[in-house]
């Protein structure tokens, strides 16, 4: 199951300097991106969200990494 | 996945019995084949089972035998952010990019934000040429949907796998920052950089660079998210921007790698899997500075590249495309 976007993980992960080790290669690149984008534009996070929400939507097999944010 | 280093006409003949393939050797090799559901990139340097080699006669083929459909499809560089909307709904894509090209330069500087970009795996490689060819002879990638050869543009293959199959990537970084070392900065995105910020300071990169004698042999190193990810000096000259194998990117902060132990043991240590059974290919930097003319990735054969791609550009660092059952993913998953 899929968190709804307005789950705290969501802003935790963007916001945060989390070690992602242990998740797929996509979910480290695609997550170190947006946080790249997020800190350059705070006002961004919403749709930052809704990117990440989406790649897991469209990504069963990453979406156990959802439980490292 | 099958591997294996074949001649023209073997390969040829692979190709004629409709198998969908990725294609690595010399430009002379890859002009011969026929059409057919193949997208080939040029690098005359490989690693094999029995070692490093060069070789400008012989092609590395990789088979993808689980391919249920395959499409190749070109890109020019400024097409380069659709590649993703030629996919099928489930599968992979594999990419090859001429060095130095404006598609190289493109994907590498823009390609994290193409459109949906990491929901499908995307791995690949850039081309290059032999290390002592004339300014004349390009890096070249080939349609083989079409028979012809590139030296601009983006070759795109898309593969459509089964439902019960999936395909990951991951990415073999025998480098890691030096914990000690400085932090650099970059107040730019970039290939070069005439300035950089050393623990906050601003400071002329190459003076930087000379002055305290970094070994530029190893890459600087990033932490994106848990992932080590390289950019490589391509050449240092006082009074000069330095310029880099792949961009440095504005406000990432980076460390100078620290010079990794002995290949064989670090390679041996950190890497489990039956390569025979993956994609794989490493950078021509790492096949010249480790020499691994000399030497055996393990079971991992695939060609040395100038550029790798897991989803963005890398340096110095190995790729390897598995393909396995979709249920022990998703098992995982709601474990």
């Amino acid at each position: 199951m899929i968190p709804d976007t307005t789950n705290p993980c969501w802003r935790r992960v963007l916001t945060s300097e989390t070690d992602l080790s242990d998740a797929v290669l996509a979910t480290k690149l695609l997550v170190a991106r947006l946080r790249h984008e997020v800190k350059a534009q705070p006002g961004s996070l919403g749709p930052k969200i809704a990117e990440l929400r989406a790649y897991f939507q469209k990504n069963i097999s990453a979406v156990r990494d959802i439980a490292l944010f | 996945m099958k591997n294996a280093m074949m001649p023209v006409a073997e390969a040829a003949a692979l190709i004629e019995a409709g198998k969908v393939l990725v294609v690595a050797g010399s430009e002379a090799a890859l002009s011969q084949l026929p059409k057919g559901c193949w997208i080939g990139g040029t690098s005359v340097y490989f690693m094999t089972d029995t070692g490093g080699r060069e070789d400008r006669d012989n092609l590395f083929v990789t088979e993808i035998i689980a391919a249920e459909d395959a499409r190749p499809v070109f890109h020019a560089a400024n097409d380069l952010r659709n590649l993703t909307m030629t996919r099928f709904d489930h599968g992979l894509s594999m990419i090859l990019i001429p060095a130095f090209s404006a598609a190289h330069e493109a994907f590498a500087l823009h390609g994290s934000r193409y459109p949906g970009l990491f929901d499908q795996p995307l791995m690949g490689w850039v081309t290059g040429v032999p290390l002592d060819a004339d300014e004349s002879v390009t890096p070249k990638v080939f349609d083989g949907a079409r028979g012809m050869g590139f030296e601009e543009g983006a070759m795109v293959l898309h593969v459509k796998l089964p439902a019960g199959r999936v395909a990951e990537i991951d990415i073999v970084n025998l480098f890691e920052p030096d914990p000690s070392g400085d932090e650099i900065t970059f107040a730019a995105t970039g290939f070069s950089a005439e300035t950089a910020l050393v623990n906050g300071r601003e400071v002329d990169f190459a003076r930087y660079l000379s002055e305290t004698g970094v070994e530029t042999r190893c890459p600087l190193v990033a932490n994106f998210a848990g992932a080590r990810i390289n950019v490589s000096f391509q050449s240092v000259e006082p009074g000069k921007p330095v310029t880099f194998y792949a961009p440095v990117i504005e406000g990432v902060r980076y460390r100078v790698a620290k010079l990794p132990g002995d290949h064989d043991s670090e390679f041996a240590a950190r890497v489990q899997g039956d390569g025979r059974r993956e994609l794989s290919c490493n950078c021509i930097l790492n096949y010249i500075y480790e020499e691994l003319e000399a030497k055996t990735t393990g079971s991992f054969t695939g060609p040395a590249t100038f550029g790798e791609i897991a989803y963005m550009l890398l340096n110095q660092t190995m790729v390897r495309l598995h393909i396995g059952a979709a249920d022990a993913t998703e098992a995982a998953a709601v474990a």
